[in-house]
């Protein structure tokens, strides 16, 4: 039956498929027990159709996003006709299992009209505990997956609707935090099962056929208006590099990433030739990360409103040679991509795209600098593991706009929630001393960079082991301005001990805490957008007042003549100096 | 004499409701006077004096309690026009308010603006000192320095002064002692504290509610005052009750030291008028929708209470204390369609407002929007819209669905206004789903209670989505939220942050805290005239399974004696596994569990208004017949009759397909189903292959 479906009904059915992800999302957050999916929302959920093409999704953390595809292709091509109704599907695999990296745990559940598979449900999240000798999963000294923890290749937690114990059992008893790991597990089954009775639903309603029809409509013209976008960028080509701290291996080597975006029409193709070969640590990106990165590069710079289902990614053309830092082969170690190998992939698209579209592009966020940290808590008798997302640093201005205070990291484009110092402290075996603004932190601008945080805390059990698993510490790896905006200063991380000593934590080092120790952080802002000696004077008096911005820094960066005791603008001064004759 | 009245104040209209001893009751509007609302307040009542040919003292004199809800406090919040105010909070954590978490709700989106604060950061002060997560003073209030933060907003003129600090819900001492040397200091400023107000674990949540408390309250106490003095002085000695956002009400003096409780208030009417309507047939699960010019409102009622939440949220800031749980989705008749860059309709949450609104408002708005696809279908007639007072533009409605619709999707004129019907049909079905069944409770088993202007144009469509089987439309939607405010109870929220795995829980101790704030509920109330025998309360304690981050509500049993027996606790985990299943679709028996926060919602009955029924009159309808008009039906246009709505009484009957007509609403009746006017003239409607009563028995077999 070939009839042309009703625009307004695959405008509703739309609908609907969002939806069901975000009620999906809401069964996670509510549920979970480990607080990187509950507080932090480092967690994904998503609806595919038989075929395995994303149909809907609700990206929390928007970097998992794009992976899905990868999950699903390798977990159907695993499986092939052994896929029945009542299985419940896991994997963390990056190379059998399309993941990003081990700590997410990708769960699907075929959903089934009867005999014929019709949807799959999908949840991802980011666990506390994958068995690594590392820290919640980041494993500094990892030079092969096989030191990041458990791997788990596609399995049944479900088999026809049968719990599989055995897998289970097998998985649960090689972490440490066995209970919160199976609560969360139980989490993700409960968010595919919302989602199957869900889609069950809408089935009954409509009925398969029509439905087939207007999912090829949704995801056509979801193409149609990607392609649209797409040929509102000039075309030409456009070049740029960035980098890595370095690889936790070869500690005086900067890593690469170097983008050529190409852009005819309505084609555009991200080609990463040129970029290092993969390296010991665990900063390679996988084929899936380097993917879903793209898209996010991209989707924060284009119509934002844009569905991000197979029809906008299809439009994407990938180039990332086998071997390097953006496409790793098995065995590399891969733990850290879809933090620091993320940053440093959107950074090198944004600065490339800001040559074409300056008038969209975002200037550099902070990148994620702060350490994951476990160990056992004597107050509560239990082990904890953590990471420590109170370090959220500032995004990056816009034409028009200063970028968001507090809100890094890229990966998570804003979907990160801080946790609570409270409950924190109630959990972990910390007092927190500091978590407020860092003063200057963010990059000069007409719009400024959003503020980065300082963070500190003290240590008040024995034999924690932490490791801080992002990087942007060197001049060259801090965030940059764009269209005329300034940069910022990089993050800086330092362990002060009782005896007097200091330890620099760098990243991707094991560093050991005890009682007493104090864990310091100042996490970067964002860069600026456009000459901030534009900016007009009463917003740069107003952060000085608000004790944002320094006076020498108003006077050296905008151009502002600030009386420090009366916190008043010499507006002769101020003119004579920002425009000398 | 005794007369009650209730008094909703809108954003263009206050609405009245008078009752009198007999039950019967008048529904009188003044404009809103938004510089002073006690003014338009004072007219309502002068209107409503004259109109019983009375003068106002005597009026007043005989009037025996005022209901009153404002949006006075919510106002100023979304204008950010509220009192001058300063915020305290502990050394090292100046900027937990403003943070706000860091969370950006599109996150695609770098061009956009993050919302306004309450409390700029240079009205934020810290002063030295800690509690630590076991409610140990580690440092002790630095008296010096807070001695220099009060002299300091002292000279600088803040008239409010919020207080929040680390684990001042599990020891105030620090907080009380900064408390006291701010209202020695600042005798006249409205001073608020956090373990006041809101006792419970979670910084950010605790502290955005006490800087709203502190932003409003100057306000809302200087409106109270004000209109108090205007009654006294015209002679009033009844009642005065304030409504609040947890759909209870309050005195005047206790809501004006919570006045955070009234910021959600605008709609909590609704759920309670919900309430009545229901119980007229002996239903008491329920949905309320309410959908205007704007937004759209659903609220679940389960065994007569209204959903509760502690997820509030107004103007990007968070409310954490006990709300009425209400949706809230941008769908109304000024609900604008267009077609986004992938040929998708959309309709909403963007709104043309009432000026210039719909293109048929004829105002010069080039949008299309709900109510001008409800006019090309024919369920709103041109010249009876708002009862004639407004004539609509039927050629403006058809051009701006043809030019933003219709041509864009390649469709007819209307087969467009058809699509943007059934779009925001599903938008609102979607937002009863979110109310009902993603929180655990079948559609099928409540009865959905419409109000609002737009809303009986759609209900019928959102009923059949989601499987509900019955439809009560109150006769006269406005009066709908000042009938809720006579029918409200006082409600006092308390909670106590009390952290303790439940095999270890000590059941003296939760009896003792339990006891505490029922102490202090029993003072309030009575101190607000409520006799002992009048006051209901109801523990509930939040649980979670060990490790969790968000918890779970379960009511909690406690004796007369106020004691809490063992076996209460075991009956307690039985009610958080059982809850936890229903919403989240998987419970963990035998894994350890803990208790958080317990919980006391004390009421006070109030005496209610009853309300004369009207006598039978037959189902015999065709006195009301008006005429016939071409309505759309599922594919096409239907030759429809229409019904005056205020010639239908008590009794009739009447089979879709028809239109029923008020003047400020329209009921629209699909081919399936069949309309009924109750015992107190409201509508009824179920579908036609379904029995009434049977309806109604399956209704409360489930209750």
């Amino acid at each position: 039956m070939q009839t042309k479906i009703d625009p307004i009904f695959r405008s509703v059915l739309a609908n609907r498929f969002d939806a069901v992800c975000s009620e999906m999302g809401e069964t996670m957050m509510l549920t979970s027990r480990s607080p990187i999916f509950s507080e932090a929302r480092d967690f994904v959920t998503a609806i595919f159709d038989a075929k395995g093409r994303m149909i809907a999704q609700k990206p929390y953390i928007a970097v998992l996003a794009g992976a899905l595809p990868y999950n699903m292709t390798k977990l159907m091509e695993w499986y092939g006709d052994d896929i029945m109704d009542g299985d419940v599907i896991l994997t963390n695999d990056p190379y059998l299992g399309g993941n990003n990296h081990k700590p997410d745990f990708t769960v699907a559940r075929p959903i089934f009209k009867g005999d014929q598979l019709a949807f799959w449900a999908v949840a991802k999240g980011h666990h506390v505990d994958t068995g690594a000798s590392g820290v919640v999963g980041y494993n500094p000294t990892a030079s092969s997956i096989f030191e990041e923890g458990l791997r788990i290749p596609p399995v049944k937690l479900y088999r026809k609707g049968r719990f599989n114990r055995s897998v289970w059992n097998l998985i649960l008893k090689n972490i440490r935090m066995e209970f919160m790991v199976e609560g969360d597990l139980n989490c993700q089954t409960g968010a595919t099962k919302v989602g199957e009775r869900k889609l069950k639903r809408a089935m009954s309603m409509y009925g398969m056929d029509i439905m087939d029809q207007a999912i090829e409509e949704i995801l056509d013209s979801t193409e149609r208006h990607m392609r649209a976008e797409i040929a509102k960028i000039p075309d030409g080509v456009y070049r740029a590099e960035r980098y890595m701290d370095h690889d936790g291996f070869d500690r005086d080597k900067m890593v690469k990433v170097q983008v050529e975006i190409r852009v005819e029409g309505e084609k555009i193709t991200f080609d990463f030739t040129g970029s290092d070969p993969q390296v010991r640590g665990s900063i390679n990106s996988t084929i899936g990360n380097t993917f879903s990165t793209v898209c996010l590069a991209l989707f924060t710079t284009i119509d934002p409103e844009i569905r991000k289902n197979d029809g906008a990614m299809r439009c994407i053309d990938l180039i990332a040679p086998p071997g390097t830092v953006v496409n790793c082969l098995e065995p590399a170690a891969c733990t850290s991509c879809t933090i620091c190998t993320t940053a440093c992939i959107c950074e090198a698209i944004w600065l490339a795209l800001s040559e074409a579209v300056p008038h969209l592009t975002q200037a550099a966020w902070a990148r994620w600098s702060a350490p994951a940290t476990m160990g056992f808590n004597p107050r509560t008798g239990r082990f904890f593991g953590d990471i420590h997302f109170m370090c959220k640093g500032g995004a990056g201005a816009t034409l028009g706009y200063d970028g968001w205070d507090h809100l890094g990291v890229i990966s998570c484009a804003g979907g990160l929630r801080a946790p609570d110092p409270e409950l924190h402290e109630l959990v972990t075996p910390y007092t927190v001393l500091e978590y407020e603004y860092l003063k200057d932190s963010a990059g000069p601008g007409k719009w400024r960079g959003g503020m980065g945080t300082s963070y500190s805390w003290r240590v008040d059990a024995d034999g924690i082991l932490s490791d801080n698993f992002g990087d942007g510490l060197r001049p060259e790896t801090a965030p940059f301005g764009i269209a005329g905006g300034k940069g910022t200063r990089p993050s800086k991380l330092l362990v002060r001990r009782p005896d007097g000593s200091t330890e620099d934590p760098d990243v991707h080092k094991y560093v050991e805490l005890n009682k007493g120790d104090i864990y310091e952080i100042e996490e970067a802002g964002g860069g600026g957008y456009g000459n901030p000696f534009e900016r007009p004077v009463e917003r740069v008096l107003d952060d000085v007042i608000d004790g944002l911005v320094s006076v020498e820094s108003a006077k050296d960066d905008y151009g502002v003549i600030v009386d420090p005791g009366k916190l008043s603008v010499d507006m002769a001064a101020t003119e004579r100096f920002r425009n000398p004759a | 004499m005794g007369y009650k009245v209730g008094i909703d104040v809108g954003g263009t209209f206050t609405d009245f409701l008078l009752v009198d001893e007999q039950g019967t009751f008048n529904l009188f509007k003044t404009l809103s006077t938004p510089k002073d609302p006690s003014i338009g307040v004072t007219n309502g009542l002068n209107e409503m004096a004259v109109f019983l040919e009375k003068s106002l003292e005597t009026f007043l004199s005989e009037l025996e309690l005022i209901v009153h809800g404002t949006t006075i406090t919510t106002n100023a919040v979304l204008t950010r026009n509220g009192a001058k105010t300063a915020f305290i909070t502990t050394k090292g954590f100046r900027d937990v308010l403003n943070m706000r978490r860091g969370l950006r709700d599109r996150q695609y989106d770098g061009r956009y603006n993050p919302p306004p604060p309450i409390v700029k950061r240079r009205d934020i002060f810290t002063v030295e000192e800690r509690i630590d997560c076991q409610g140990n003073v580690v440092t002790p209030l630095n008296t010096a320095e807070t001695a220099a933060v009060v002299e300091t907003i002292k000279q600088n003129g803040y008239e409010a002064v919020g207080v929040s600090t680390l684990f001042s819900f599990l020891n105030p001492e620090n907080e009380k002692l900064l408390g006291g040397m701010l209202r020695d200091g600042l005798p006249d400023q409205y001073i608020s504290l956090s373990s006041e107000i809101l006792p419970q674990v979670r910084m950010y949540e605790r502290n955005s509610s006490v800087a709203l408390n502190a932003y409003v309250g100057p306000i809302l106490s200087k409106y109270i005052q004000q209109l108090e003095k205007r009654l006294l002085e015209g002679g009033f000695q009844g009642n005065l009750l304030i409504m609040q956002s947890n759909g209870g009400v309050m005195s005047p003096e206790v809501t004006s030291r919570f006045a955070v409780n009234t910021l959600l208030s605008g709609p909590a009417g609704g759920p309670v008028a919900g309430l009545f309507f229901g119980a007229i047939h002996g239903l008491g699960n329920l949905i309320t929708v309410d959908m205007g010019g704007t937004s759209f409102d659903a609220c679940l009622i389960r065994e007569a209470q209204p959903s509760i939440t502690i997820d509030g949220e107004i103007g990007g800031y968070r409310v954490a204390l006990p709300t009425l749980y209400i949706e809230t989705l941008g769908a109304g008749g000024g609900s604008i369609a267009s077609v986004d860059g992938a040929g998708m309709l959309q309709v909403g949450p963007e709104s043309a407002g009432a000026d210039p609104g719909p293109a048929c408002y004829g105002k010069g708005g080039t949008n299309a929007t709900v109510t001008d696809a409800d006019l090309i279908l024919g369920y709103l007639d041109p010249d009876y819209f708002h009862g004639g007072d407004m004539k609509l533009d039927k050629m403006a409605a058809t051009r701006a669905i043809e030019e933003n619709v219709a041509k864009k999707l390649g469709v007819s004129v209307n087969e467009g206004a058809a699509g943007i019907y059934n779009m925001v049909n599903i938008n609102m079905s979607l937002g009863v789903n979110l109310v009902s069944v993603a929180k655990g409770y079948d559609p099928r088993f409540l009865a959905l209670v419409v109000a609002g202007g737009a809303g009986p144009i759609h209900a019928a469509m959102i009923a059949k989505d989601q499987d509900i089987p019955l439809i009560l439309i109150p006769r006269g939607s406005s009066v709908f939220c000042a009938a809720g405010m006579l029918m409200s109870d006082l409600k006092h929220d308390y909670v106590r942050t009390h952290a303790v795995e439940l095999e270890k829980v000590d059941c003296s101790k939760v009896a003792q805290i339990c006891t505490e704030m029922l102490n202090e509920a029993t003072a309030t109330l009575r101190s607000e005239g409520i006799p002992e025998d009048r006051i209901l309360p109801e523990f509930k304690a939040d649980m979670r399974y060990l490790g969790q981050f968000n918890e779970v509500s379960v009511s909690l049993p406690m004796s007369a004696q106020g004691l809490v027996r063992e076996q209460d606790m075991s009956y307690l985990l039985e009610m958080f596994h059982a809850r936890h299943d229903a919403l989240y679709g998987y419970s963990m028996a035998g894994a350890p569990t803990e208790l958080i926060n317990l919980r006391l919602q004390a009421r006070g009955e109030t005496v209610k208004p009853t309300f004369k029924p009207s006598q039978n009159h037959g189902p015999d309808a065709s006195k009301a017949l008006k005429n016939n008009r071409q309505v759309f039906f599922d594919k096409g246009f239907v030759n429809t009759p229409v019904y005056d709505g205020l010639a239908l009484h008590h009794g009739n009957m009447i089979f879709g397909p028809a239109i029923v007509e008020e003047p400020t609403t329209t009921i629209v009746v699909p081919p399936d189903y069949n309309l009924q006017c109750d015992t107190y003239d409201n509508y009824i409607m179920y579908p036609k292959n379904r029995k009434l009563d049977e309806i109604i028995g399956e209704l409360k077999a489930k209750m």
